[in-house]
């Protein structure tokens, strides 16, 4: 039973309960289809008998009648019905013959073909004498032909009883059969509520407690609890197999989660070292730089007119290049920043950090003109800061890369099956494809500095801080055709 | 021991001793365990048996029987065994005449006789309370007259002398006959004799025929030289041989009667199914008789045990001839036993069979 499959121990009991309700299903049906057999046959034999019994002893009832009538009448009608009833008896006789069954009857019907060919015999002898017109004789022969009819009646009546015990038997036999099967059928609806029983303690021993332990087992490994084990694993069933297929399952999940907390701490702290080491960076370069800078100011202040022309020009050269390389450093300070800000997630609507960012750029806008289309935004999870730098760096973007009329910035948000894209879009310069994606690397330019100003940092903004809200920035454009930035956000956002 | 204690508490004594031997023996480990019990097992199986075959094998019957080959189915059962197989102990009572049987049952000598039904109804008819539960054979041939030399014909018998036996078959028989051939009886002279005065008085030619049965009439045919006798049988006329007892020993006695008959069954069974061996064992038993005489007998009777509605007729033609007419034979007759063992051997319909059962 051990090495069995589950769907063996499931299926072995239905098999032998089915076996054993057709077997009795089967002997019941055989057992009744035999009895009714019998019992058609005995019947039919018995109707028939009765019928032929019935038909010789009202014959000789005719005789006797006739005989006495004969007696005083002499009419030659009677001889001709007495002849006649010989041959119908003979035939009746032979018929009975033929439908006889056991030795006992075989013997009574020799009997009564016996009386009856006496009875002829005596018959056609009274009919002589009676013909003679021998008186005394008559009584005589007629008392032998009485005795003879009585004995006749005897057998005519054993047989009939013969054949009602045999009735009497058939139907005891049907009794016994109906009691046999009514134990049979109780025997076999003990037997299959036996089995059932068995079948419910087996199913429940051995499929639904060892399920229920995995279920348990499964569900502390889903709230993390990787040191269980599913009991059973020693099982050869299916049972078994699961067990161990979970445990194995479990077992490479902690190693695993070992390995990824590792990863994760290192990570943890590398990005920490990192971040660490852009302020330092940061910092320490600032002011290297504003020493830089100062001094061209101090030198360029001192000398003044006195300075030769082209000194002058290498002064200011290396005023712009402090300069420059401290609105580098702010950049870079800023986008280290996005990575370490550590705000908790809350539901942010979208329109009142549109009305921030416009708000902190109403000097940019009034100067360029712009007009700002905002339809209805949704609210969405995220950390607000960082939205509000995303839009500004974006809008900004867009007032930045304007073409010759008025720039024109719409923005908007479709809701789909993952949860909302935002765009937004401008008609300004536009952007080859080609640099679709390197506009969203960090201090990559696609103009002189002459043309545009900026470090070409802010798109790589935007796009750490859509991948931190765990979403996708892209861009869609065509030179000379406006641009249209989208960004996704998932439905739940920045956990 | 005590030598003052009493036996019934040394009989417990050594009860308890066997026991605690028995129960040391248990101790002594597995083995003997099993050993133990296994005997003890066969002891409960086989002492109830023994018991029941002790207590039962004693049951006792005393059946008289007439000294005939006609009624050889009771000698043969005996002879077979058929009665200890069914752990009856019959003892066999044996008598010249049926009558003298019947006799021996209503004087409380014997629980079971055989008889003719001329005896049995003869009997009723003096008052006594019988039944009968079985018959064993029937013939038209069994009884007869044997007419010596010149009486050729039933009407020759006109002013002869007529020898029977009285109160038995040979004397209903004479009557039929003598009916059935229009012989008044005032047209003959009878003799009372018993088979045992047959010879003499037949030989010496004193009679000139004798009413009575097989085998006395093969007997008296071979005392006279071949061709020198007739014999005269009437077909109106069935001897029956009958299983009797006293209707009070139907009820007491159910356990012995039933096993009596299923030894006749038996033996029945055994003459249908071997006959010759069946003939052999009669003739042992009926040393003193001419195996020709057995098989004339034997031929005479055919083995028949039942309770049919021919012998209902038998019997009431009888009661005629007893001027009994309105005797209600059914009452006479109990099925049960019978029936018990066959149904078929009883075909009497039971309205009219109940009617025994009811006056037990």
């Amino acid at each position: 039973m051990k090495g069995l499959s589950l769907s063996n121990k499931v299926m072995i009991p239905h098999v032998v309960s089915l076996s054993i309700l057709i077997i009795a299903l089967s002997y019941l049906l055989s057992v009744a289809k035999q009895e009714q057999n019998s019992l058609f046959w005995t019947t039919q034999k018995i109707k028939r008998q009765n019928s032929l019994l019935a038909q010789i002893g009202s014959i000789r009832q005719e005789r006797q009648r006739v005989l006495l009538s004969y007696r005083f009448n002499r009419r030659a009608s009677h001889l001709e019905v007495l002849s006649g009833t010989n041959d119908i008896v003979r035939d009746l006789i032979e018929d009975l013959i033929e439908s006889s069954g056991s030795a006992r009857e075989r013997d009574l019907i020799e009997r009564i073909a016996m009386v009856q060919k006496r009875l002829t015999s005596i018959q056609g002898e009274l009919l002589n004498r009676m013909r003679d017109g021998v008186g005394g004789q008559i009584s005589i022969i007629f008392d032998q032909w009485t005795v003879h009819a009585s004995t006749l009646d005897a057998l005519l009546a054993d047989l009939t009883a013969l054949n009602l015990r045999s009735l009497d038997r058939e139907l005891h036999q049907m009794e016994t059969t109906r009691v046999r099967a009514i134990a049979v059928i109780t025997a076999t609806v003990a037997l299959l509520s036996l089995l059932i029983v068995l079948l419910w303690v087996v199913i429940r021993l051995r499929l639904i407690r060892p399920l229920l332990q995995l279920t348990r087992t499964t569900k502390a490994i889903a709230e993390g609890d990787l040191s269980v084990r599913a009991k059973g694993g020693d099982r050869l069933d299916e049972i078994g197999l699961l067990a161990r297929s979970l445990n194995d399952m479990t077992a490479r999940l902690h190693e695993a989660k070992t390995l990824l907390n590792a990863k994760v701490e290192e990570l943890n702290r590398s990005n920490g070292d990192l971040q660490q080491f852009a302020y330092v960076c940061s910092h320490d370069l600032k002011e290297p730089l504003r020493i830089v800078g100062l001094y061209a100011q101090l030198l360029e202040r001192q000398c003044g007119d006195h300075l030769d022309p082209n000194v002058a020009e290498y002064v200011a050269f290396i005023k712009d290049g402090a300069n420059r390389m401290n609105g580098l450093v702010d950049d870079l300070l800023r986008y280290a920043r996005v990575g370490g800000q550590e705000e908790p997630s809350m539901l942010v609507d979208c329109n009142e950090v549109i009305e921030i960012v416009k708000n902190d750029l109403t000097a940019l806008i009034d100067e360029t003109k712009a007009t700002i289309l905002v339809d209805s935004l949704p609210s969405v999870s995220g950390k607000r800061p960082l939205l509000v730098q995303l839009f500004e760096n974006l809008i900004s973007n867009a007032l930045k890369f304007r073409g010759k009329e008025a720039p024109v910035i719409r923005i908007r948000g479709v809701e789909d099956r993952k949860g909302w894209t935002i765009s937004v879009s401008d008609n300004g310069i536009g952007i080859d494809p080609q640099f679709f994606e390197q506009v969203f690397v960090i201090f990559q330019r696609l103009h002189g500095r002459s043309e545009y100003s900026g470090s070409g940092i802010g798109l790589a903004i935007c796009k750490k801080i859509v991948e931190r809200h765990r979403g996708r920035i892209w861009v869609e454009s065509a030179p000379g055709k406006g641009s249209t930035f989208k960004f996704s956000l998932p439905r739940l956002v920045g956990a | 021991m005590c030598p003052n204690r009493s036996p019934c508490v040394s009989v417990v004594e050594s009860a308890a001793v066997r026991y605690l031997f028995l129960y040391r023996l248990m101790q002594r480990g597995f083995r003997n365990r099993v050993l133990f019990f296994g005997v003890l097992l066969v002891v409960a199986i086989v002492l109830p048996l023994a018991l029941k075959s002790s207590l039962s094998g004693g049951e006792k019957l005393k059946v008289g029987v007439a000294r005939v080959p006609s009624f050889g189915l009771v000698y043969l059962a005996h002879a077979l065994g058929s009665f200890a197989e069914e752990n009856l102990d019959v003892t066999l009572e044996r008598y010249p005449l049926g009558r003298d049987a019947l006799e021996g049952l209503v004087a409380g000598k014997v629980d079971v006789a055989t008889a003719f039904q001329t005896p049995f109804v003869h009997q009723i008819r003096a008052g006594r309370d019988l039944s009968i539960i079985s018959s064993l054979n029937r013939s038209i041939r069994g009884a007869g007259i044997i007419a010596r030399e010149g009486i050729r014909k039933p009407a020759d018998l006109v002013g002869k002398l007529i020898a029977y036996t009285p109160d038995t078959t040979s004397q209903t028989f004479l009557m039929v006959f003598l009916r059935a051939q229009g012989i008044a009886t005032k047209r003959v002279r009878f003799i009372k004799l018993l088979p045992s005065e047959f010879k003499e008085k037949w030989i010496s030619g004193a009679i000139d025929a004798v009413s009575t049965w097989e085998p006395e009439l093969s007997r008296l045919e071979a005392l006279l030289p071949q061709g020198k006798s007739t014999r005269f049988y009437s077909e109106l006329f069935t001897e029956l041989s009958l299983v009797i007892t006293e209707r009070k020993t139907v009820s007491t006695r159910a356990s012995a009667l039933r096993k009596l008959l299923r030894g006749l069954w038996n033996a029945q069974q055994f003459v249908l199914d071997e006959p010759e061996s069946a003939f052999m064992l009669l003739c042992q038993e009926f040393k003193e008789l001419d195996p020709k005489v057995v098989r004339a007998t034997e031929q005479a009777y055919s083995s028949l045990m039942n309770l049919d509605h021919v012998l209902l007729l038998a019997l009431e033609q009888e009661a005629e001839f007893s001027d009994m007419a309105s005797l209600n034979i059914a009452r006479l007759i109990f099925p049960r036993y019978l029936e018990e063992i066959s149904q078929d051997a009883v075909t009497i319909f039971r309205r009219r069979a109940r009617m025994g059962e009811e006056t037990r």
